[in-house]
Formats: C-alpha cells, structure tokens, sequence
C-alpha cells in the first residue's frame, strides 16, 4: 500500500497527468454552462482519458523506468512484480479516482440545477471510458518497453491501431488478418460492448478481450525478466 | 561477518541475434568488511558494474553467488539495509529536492513524521536544507550528486555503494563530497566505492579490490599495494599489465 501511495504521489508530480486533471476541470466547466451536451461531454472525457493514457503511460514509465532510473527505483527493497503490478495498479487507480470525482461533480451540478441527464446513463458511460483507458495502459507500458522511448511507444500503439483498423484487415490475406485482428488493443473489444451493451454480449469481443490481455501480460513479464540486460 | 561476499561469482551476458556469450564476471571472490571504506578499481569493461548489479539483485548470476549481509540481495529485507547512489542520479527536473526524496522514502517503507524527520536529517547531511523546495532542474552537477547521496541515506542503511560517485565533478565538488563521504564513515557507515579514480581511491580507501576482464587481481590495503612505492597509479597499472600478460 505504500509502495502504492508512493507511485499515486509520483503521478501526481507528472506534468502530463496535471494538464490532464486542467483539461478535465475545463470539460467539466464548458458542461455545466450548457456549451457541450452531456453526451458530447462524455464522449470529450473518452477521448481524454484515451489520449491521456496513451501519452501518460509511456511518459510515466520512462520515468520510472529509463535506464539510468531503473537501478536507482528497483534496487529499493521491492521486487520487480511489486513495482510493475504496482504501476498498472497505482495508474488504474488513478483513472478510477477520477471518473469518480466526475461522477461525483455531475451528480451534485444535477442535483442542484436539475439538469437533464440520467446518472445511470453518465454511470455506466464513464464506467466504459475508464474500463478502455485501464485496457490500454498494459499496452502503453509494454510498448514503452520495447522502445523504451516515449515518442516510439506512442508511434508503434498509433500504427498497431492503423494495422488492425478495418480499412487495412480487409486487404490481409486470411492468415495475416486473423492475427492482426487478435494483435488489436483491448479497448476495441470493449468499445464494441459498449455499443450492444445492454444486450446480450457478443463472444467475439469478450474473447479478444481476454487473449490480447493475456498476450500483454505474458509479454509485460518477458519484458522484466529481460530488465537486467 | 562480512557486508558483501562474493563466492565464485559468475556472470555470463549473451548478446546478439547468434547470442554471443561475453564473460563479465569470472570466479570473483570477494569480501567486504563491515565499517571500511572499500574500493573496487579497474578498466573500462572490468565488469565493475556488473558486479554492483549482481550485489544489488539488479542482475542475476550465472553461476556463484553473492551476498549481502548474509542474505540474497533478491531478498526486499537484504536491500533494506544498502542504500544505492547510480552513476548518473537522474530525476525529473520539475521535482523538488523534497519531493524526490519523499518518493524515494515511500519506496523504502518510510511514511509520515519519521520520513519527514529522515528527510530532515539527510538534507542537514548533505547541506541542500535551504534549497530543500527548490526544483531540480536548477541544481549543479554537484549538488545533484548530494541530492542522490540524500536518497541513498534515507532509510539510514548500514551499507553505502556508490557507482563512479565522484565523476563529472569539478575538484572543488569532489573534495567536499569526500569530505561528505568519510564522515558517514566515521559515523559507522560501510562505503563501497566502484571508481576508476585512482586518486580517489588513494585519499579514501581503506582497502581496494583490482579487477581485470572479470577477474580478480589482488585486493589489500593501500599501504599493502603500494609497499614502498609512493604512487599508487603506476603500481595498478603494473599490475594490470602483468595480469593482462598471464590471461
């Protein structure tokens, strides 16, 4: 849990997740005074949080993680897994406390104004934007360590996203696109249970879910034991 | 009981597409005593480095082991008890003194008024106490080194190793960081140096490991190495040399 408070504070220092929290707080504001509708609104706090992590992810791990840091935060008394489930945790947590927060702000501004929108519909839709975000970091994380360089890691989830779009699997032969189409982030998979939910859940999606994670997470520890080199 | 013991310490790198084994480490054996001031020398390529990885639980052995304070460094309770000051201490530059250290307490387990009161204590140590908010980015080459020593004294560890510590310092720096160094020694502190400095080794060293191509090739007291000679760098050297000429 320290280990955990610690990595929320060093979060919090970043520039990135600060510009973040200003361009949230200028969201919320340009909501209350009636220039977004509630559906615009979500649909801008989906797009930050996407963007937020795709930049925030790598930016945080190069800050933990960059060569010269990397002895310097793990030859403190915690052990690799502890320092990377602890990031994914303490990340994931922060996009949590977040929608929250929001949650909680539209909750009173309607309360007090009597704003038209329902809460279970802001609810379950911020639910979706920050489940994409949280599926996304592993991705963020595991690109940052391959390149290990911040630009890199975003540039290979842009084009990794392009390869997989539909315009381009289309041309693929079978074999190729059947692999491409698994390669796809999560966040694609949740993107379309956002779109039925809530009618009954499509297998394929939930089954893409569940193998790219795996993929990342097998691939995130392949990653550490090969931190030493 | 030794603070740091090596037994056959053995460390392999494969590299490359056709992994192509390099031999940074041979057999070392090595130990150091608790309360001395101890300095492993050699070239560029020694396999100093590795050694403070393999000690640190950074790297893992090939064959052999190496200890600290009796236990594994993998152990969180074995690195509990060194404090760790890399080469090049890198920070973001738009923390502050304090906040750097506030991080790197929390990494240790500290928390609350007692980490308030180490970080107290270490920036007093240290002398950065007036620019304790002061963003890092702002610091010299010099006081950053302080600030890295601030972290690595944080959670008051027995042992101090400290990677090339003294490099990219200019003289006045590094004698005042000396001086920095030999009072935490005098206040119980064990100090391993990893240095190619051969002067620094000579004005604080109480004894001093000589390593070549992975292996060891003598460790003593300065006074033992140097026997009746005055300048250490030329006996090092001599004695590179020859080891050089038997591999």
């Amino acid at each position: 849990m320290r280990i955990l408070c610690s990595l929320l504070r060093w979060i919090g220092y970043l520039p990135v997740v600060r510009l973040l929290l200003l361009v949230e707080a200028g969201l919320l504001l340009v909501l209350m005074t009636g220039i977004l509708s509630v559906s615009d609104w979500l649909n801008y706090v989906g797009y930050s949080m996407y963007f937020g992590t795709l930049v925030g992810g790598p930016v945080l791990a190069a800050s933990l993680l960059s060569p010269e840091r990397r002895p310097l935060v793990l030859s403190r008394p915690l052990s690799r897994p502890a320092l990377m489930g602890n990031l994914l945790l303490a990340t994931g947590l922060g996009w949590v406390l977040l929608a929250v927060l929001l949650f909680g702000l539209v909750t009173l501004w309607h309360l007090f104004t009597d704003a038209p929108l329902s809460l279970t519909v802001v609810g379950i839709d911020l639910g979706f934007q920050v489940l994409e975000a949280l599926v996304l970091l592993p991705w963020t994380l595991l690109f940052w360590l391959i390149f290990q360089d911040t630009i890199s890691a975003v540039a290979g989830i842009f084009m990794l996203n392009y390869l997989t779009s539909a315009s381009v699997l289309r041309h693929l032969p079978a074999p190729a696109e059947m692999i491409f189409r698994y390669l796809r982030p999560p966040l694609d998979a949740l993107s379309d249970l956002a779109r039925n939910w809530p009618a009954s859940v499509p297998e394929e999606p939930g089954v893409r879910l569940l193998a790219t994670t795996l993929l990342v997470f097998l691939l995130i520890i392949w990653n550490l034991r090969h931190l030493e080199s | 009981m030794p603070v740091i013991e090596a037994h056959t310490l053995t460390k392999v790198y494969r590299t490359g597409l056709l992994r192509r084994t390099r031999r940074a480490l041979d057999g070392l054996n090595l130990e150091v005593e608790a309360g001395e001031i101890f300095a492993l020398v050699g070239p560029n390529g020694a396999g100093k480095t590795t050694f403070v990885k393999l000690a640190l639980g950074l790297l893992f052995p090939t064959s052999g082991e190496v200890l600290l304070n009796g236990r594994p460094p993998t152990e969180p309770a074995a690195r509990a008890s060194v404090g760790f000051l890399p080469e090049r201490f890198s920070v973001p530059g738009y923390l502050k003194a304090e906040q750097v250290l506030r991080f790197f307490g929390e990494l240790s387990g500290l928390r609350g008024r007692a980490l308030q009161q180490r970080i107290d204590v270490v920036l007093e140590w240290v002398d950065l106490r007036e620019e304790r908010r002061t963003p890092v980015k702002a610091f010299s080459r010099g006081m950053l080194q302080r600030l890295g020593l601030a972290q690595a004294l944080l959670h008051d560890p027995d042992l101090l190793i400290l990677d090339e510590p003294t490099g990219g310092l200019d003289p006045i720096a590094r004698h005042e960081f000396r001086a920095l160094l030999r009072r935490l020694n005098e206040a119980g502190k064990t100090i391993f140096l990893n240095t190619h400095l051969i002067d620094e080794v000579a004005r604080m060293a109480h004894r001093v490991a000589i390593l070549n191509r992975g292996r060891l090739v003598r460790v003593g007291s300065v006074a033992e190495l140097l026997q009746d000679e005055t300048d250490l760098e030329a006996v090092i050297v001599r004695l590179l040399d020859h080891h050089a000429d038997t591999l």
